[in-house]
Formats: C-alpha cells, structure tokens, sequence
C-alpha cells in the first residue's frame, strides 16, 4: 500500500495519515516534516511501520514522527508512541536494543583559539583515553554486587564512586537514574555482556566530540544554559552497550510467547508487547529501567575520563568541564500529558526522539524552569549539531519530545559505495576538523551525505514551534568506534 | 540451493535467506549472520575449538529461527567468537536442539545489536523453497 497518497497537511509542517487508512489503526499517524524530507521517505517502510505503531492497543492521540524519521525495525526511528497508563501496553520495540542511547553536552571554559593548531592532537589523545570501537571493554570491571549497584542507582552509582560532582547528577533527565529499575529483573546474560563496558563509546553512530559554539539564535536562553560565541564544548553519544541489546533481547522474546496471552495481534513480530501493568509489563519496564541507568552511568565515565584528559591536555588552562545536560533518546517513561483536554498519565515511548519539555515543567531542573530544558540534537559527522529549548508547544503537541539527529537517509552499504574515503577525510581537514576512529569503513558509512541535510530537520521542529533553536556547534574534532 | 541476498535498509542490514530444507535454512541464516560480523572470518579452513549446546523452544519456526540467531550472537558477544559450524541435533517447527562450533577472534567487522523479528516470516516461496527476511539492528 503506498501510503504517501493519503497524506494530509494538517498545518504547515505536520501531516496526517487518518486512521481510517489501514485496518486496525486506532489514531491517527502524525509525521512532522518539510516537503523535501517527505520526498526522502518515498523509498523506505518508515511510513508503514508508522502505521503500525498505531495500531498498539492503548496509543493515545497519535503515532508521531519527527523530521529525522527512517525506516527501523518494528517502530520507524523517530518515534514517538503514548499508551494510557496503566492499561496501554508498553513494547519493547517502542523503545529499542540501544536502550537509553542519548547524548550530553559538556560546556568547557575554553575557546576556539585555544585549539588552533591542537584539534588533531586533542582527537588522538581523546581517541587514545576513551574506548571506542566493536567489542572494546574499558578500565573498570564490575563485581555482581557493583553491577547491580549501577543498575539500581545509574549516574548515582558514579557518584558514589567518585566520578561525578553531585550538580552533574542535577543536569541529567531523570537525575541519570529511574527509580522503578530492579536489577533483578536483568538476566545474568546481560550483566556479562556489561559487566567490562562502563566508560565506552561502542560503534555504529556513536562518539564523542569536540565542537566550538558557532552561532547564537537565542541569547537569553543560550545566557542561562552558560554557552557562548566559540566557546568550546563537548558531546558525548552512547548508551547502554551489550547489557541494554541484550535486555531488549531477553524481553522482547518473551513479549512475542505471551503477546497470544494477552489477546494481542500486531502486523509486526518486533511490535510484540503486554499491557504496561501486566506481570510481562512490569517485568520489562524494571528492567529497561536498569539498562537507562547503566547508559546514564556509562555516559558519566565517559565524562569522567574526559575532565581527567581535558585536565592534563590544557593543563595551566581554566579547564572545568560542566555537564549543560543528558538527554535520553531510546526510552519508556511515565508522563503527564493533556490529551483531549484532560490530564492522564501515559506510557511514553520514544524511539530516536528527544524528551523536550517546556518552561515550567516539574520534571526539569530549578535552573531551567524558566526556559524549558536544553535539547541536544548531534547532526552528522563534519556538520552542524544544535542546541535547542524545550517549549509549551512541544508539551501540547508531541508528548514534550522533539528530534534526535540528523536522521540517516542512505544505508550504510549505500554510503560506502558513494564516499571516497580519501576526498572525505581530505574534506573534513580542509575544514579543520580532525576524525580518530576504529576504521574507515565506519567513518564511510557515518559521512555526511549519508544523513539528512540537519539544518532541514531543525527548521522543521522550529518553526513547528516543538522545539527553538538556541545555539549551533561546529565540530573541531571527532572520536568514533 | 541455499542463497542470501543484502537487500536495503536505511539504518540496519536486511537478508533475505532461501533454502531448500529447514535445517538449511537455519545454517544459512547462520552463514548470513555471520558474514555481518566478519566478512571473511568463518571462509579459510580451521579448527573451532569453541563448542556451545543450544536448545530452544518457540511459537513457531520464524520465531525459533529467529531466537536461535539471537543466541548465537549473544555468545558470540559472551565469547568473542565467531561460530561457524552449525550441527543440528534436532529440528522441528518449533524446537532445535544443535551444537555451534567456534573461535575466538580479535576484531570484528561490524557489531550486530539484536537479530530483530522485524519482516520475518519463514515460508515456502514458489519454487518450495524456504523463504525469509532478517533484519539485524546495527
């Protein structure tokens, strides 16, 4: 069925699918985007896997997607799913392998000039300092007592142990740890699988990078989230590694035996799920919940190594590192929305989309109350990423979640047919920036034109008012697995 | 004879598998994945002193197909091996009772996330074949 034929512009940069179009959809599917990104979909399923998602027993409103959508696996990357609390069903594919996959920005004291000359240096020290790459494990081994602390307490853990200053826990979503993870719920398999993987980057998209603030949108927001004109700041993108591909695993069999139990037919094995208070529902969302804190944890021992290089490397330097904030991009959560006019308590899924909530919200740190909290959008290798601002629209409209990326728009065979991998790298030192990572073939197929154009993208929750735009980075040196 | 084909995919890796048999299926898939995480690791002659018991049950032969990939990725992640023998002990549409042979290896290509149940459904195509997708999440 081409589904593109029964769009609907409902305004300027959202679209409709009614749910009238397929049998078995009990809302409609929303999908923001311009004309141009709608035209990228035309050769992949994401519009059908969206249609999918809107057939999961309990979704409220709308299956949405952000501009960055492609085609996945079970939900389209971008996804954005809200199931009534307690009854809707939660799905393990709403949220995906890389459970808490997210990104975070560390704002350094530094400026541009304080890097001429030193961008290649810098990347082969951070390449050096911070594991990256398939299968690498890092310096610190977990007992099975260790272990279950992470899952339980996630960021708070790093804490505990002396990798983190407590203001860093305060700029976390979910101050880095969700309260319903019971590490009981997280089988032996996957605790192994985690047990040497804290402090690592992984492979695929993931890294970290060094970028310069290149431009300022907003002043008074980019003032109280402390950036400013080339200043110097860092992003760092993983998740919960091999212990979170194998929960997801571990759950999602589970969900495909018992979705019969429940009465529950849906047109994708992947879409697989129990209703959220169930004894499987709860039994994944414990776990899920303790896959995030290893993520939230993981991402702060990366953080760690990172001050203790960025301290040797600028040594003599103001050389503070401050965690602006952590966003979470592959995760489930209890939230509060307004649906029809009536608050409800929901199941949000989000599957490669950004929590963004907006002024005022309970749920976001004293420091940002007023602004809405920081939203970090990586964009590709070699280009732009922004910093946004969470807004009452995005709250009205979308659950209060916006984009994640870039958002690929080629497969990674695609993009390595198309790159020369000398005219990229040559490329990319023209423009001073400087890529360490494990081989070339991964650098191919996270190139730039691989992605979608990100300035689209961000326009597209701009202007659709979900999310604003503050502040755009230029990337000076690049880490990748 | 037994095929895989790379389809497209925007994000992940999609085969489709085609086998005469369904035991010839599972070793394809295996094959399949296998080529994923290291392209020319399971082609030179070797020993595989590495050897895991799997035994699963399912619903049916698309999910039994599927778990079974996923065990076996899952000890190749345990592990860090490559399994590429695959001896099955006992199949039937929702049963599989095998031994996987292996080594360990010190890089890999590609780190596979999940084998996902994603477009899978094991079926005989018109030529009697059995016929399906996979979907692995890279």
């Amino acid at each position: 069925m081409e589904l593109k034929q029964y769009l609907k512009r409902l305004d300027g940069q959202l679209w409709e699918i009614p749910k009238e179009t397929r049998e078995g959809m009990r809302v409609p599917a929303y999908i923001y985007a311009s004309e141009k990104l709608l035209q990228e979909l035309s050769s992949d399923k994401s519009l059908e896997q969206l249609t999918n998602v809107a057939m999961l027993p309990g979704i409220r409103k709308a299956a949405i997607v952000m501009p960055d959508v492609h085609e996945g696996y079970g939900f389209p990357i971008g996804g954005v799913a809200a199931t009534e609390w307690p009854s809707g069903v939660i799905s393990p594919g709403g949220i995906g392998y890389d459970i808490n996959c997210g990104v975070r920005i560390l704002c350094s004291e530094l400026e541009r000039k304080d890097l001429e000359n030193r961008g290649e240096s810098l990347a082969k020290a951070l390449y050096e300092q911070i594991p990256s790459g398939v299968g690498k494990g890092g310096s610190i081994q977990l007992t099975d007592l260790e272990m279950d602390r992470v899952l339980k307490y996630g960021a708070g853990w790093a804490l505990e142990n002396h990798y983190a200053e407590p203001e860093d826990l305060e700029h976390m979503e979910s101050e880095g740890c969700l309260k319903d993870a019971d590490p009981a719920y997280v089988s032996e398999q996957a605790k192994m699988r985690g047990f040497d993987q804290l402090g690592t980057i992984g492979s695929g998209n993931h890294f970290l990078e060094v970028s310069y603030v290149d431009k300022i949108f907003d002043p008074e927001v980019a003032a109280t989230f402390g950036l400013k004109l080339n200043q110097v700041t860092i992003l760092i993108h993983t998740g919960s590694r091999g212990l979170g591909h194998q929960v997801a695993t571990d759950y999602l069999k589970n969900m495909v035996a018992a979705s019969e139990t429940y009465g529950i037919h849906m047109p994708d094995l992947e879409l697989a799920c129990a209703p959220f208070n169930s004894e499987d529902g709860q039994a994944y969302f414990k776990a899920m919940s303790a896959a995030a804190n290893f993520a939230w944890c993981n991402r702060q021992i990366i953080t760690y190594k990172t001050r203790r290089l960025w301290s040797a490397f600028f040594k003599g330097k103001e050389v503070k590192l401050k965690l602006l904030y952590d966003v979470a991009h592959n995760i489930a959560k209890i939230e509060e929305h307004v649906v029809n006019g009536k608050k409800m308590k929901l199941i949000v899924h989000r599957k490669g989309s950004t929590r963004s909530f907006g002024p005022g919200h309970p749920d976001i740190p004293e420091c940002f109350r007023e602004t809405g909290q920081p939203v970090i959008i990586p964009g590709s290798m070699g280009t732009a990423s922004y910093i946004m601002v969470g807004t009452q629209t995005g709250m009205e409209k979308t659950f209060g979640s916006t984009c994640h990326g870039a958002g690929r728009r080629m497969s990674r065979h695609a993009a390595t047919r198309a790159v020369n991998i000398h005219n990229l790298e040559k490329e990319l030192l023209s423009k001073d920036i400087h890529v360490r990572a494990g081989s070339r073939k991964g650098v191919s197929e996270e190139a730039p034109t691989a992605y979608k154009d990100i300035e689209e993208v961000i326009n597209v929750v701009h202007d659709a008012g979900i999310a604003r735009k503050v502040a755009r980075l230029r990337p000076i040196a690049v880490i990748k697995g | 004879m037994k095929t895989i084909d790379y389809l497209s995919h925007t994000a992940d890796v999609r085969i489709r598998l085609r086998a005469n048999s369904a035991s010839e299926l599972f070793e394809v898939a295996l094959e399949g994945m296998n080529q994923i995480i290291k392209a020319d690791g399971c082609q030179q002659p070797r020993s595989f002193p590495l050897i895991k018991q799997i035994n699963l049950k399912s619903e049916n032969l698309t999910t039994l197909l599927i778990e079974f990939l996923g065990e076996v990725l899952t000890q190749s992640h345990l592990n860090k091996a490559l399994f590429c023998k695959l001896q099955i002990n006992h199949l039937s549409e929702s049963e599989i009772s095998a031994s996987i042979h292996g080594y360990t290896v010190e890089e890999i290509d590609e780190d596979i996330k999940a084998v996902t149940y994603h477009e899978a459904n094991v079926r005989r195509n018109s030529a009697n074949q059995y016929e399906t997708i996979v979907v692995f999440d890279i």
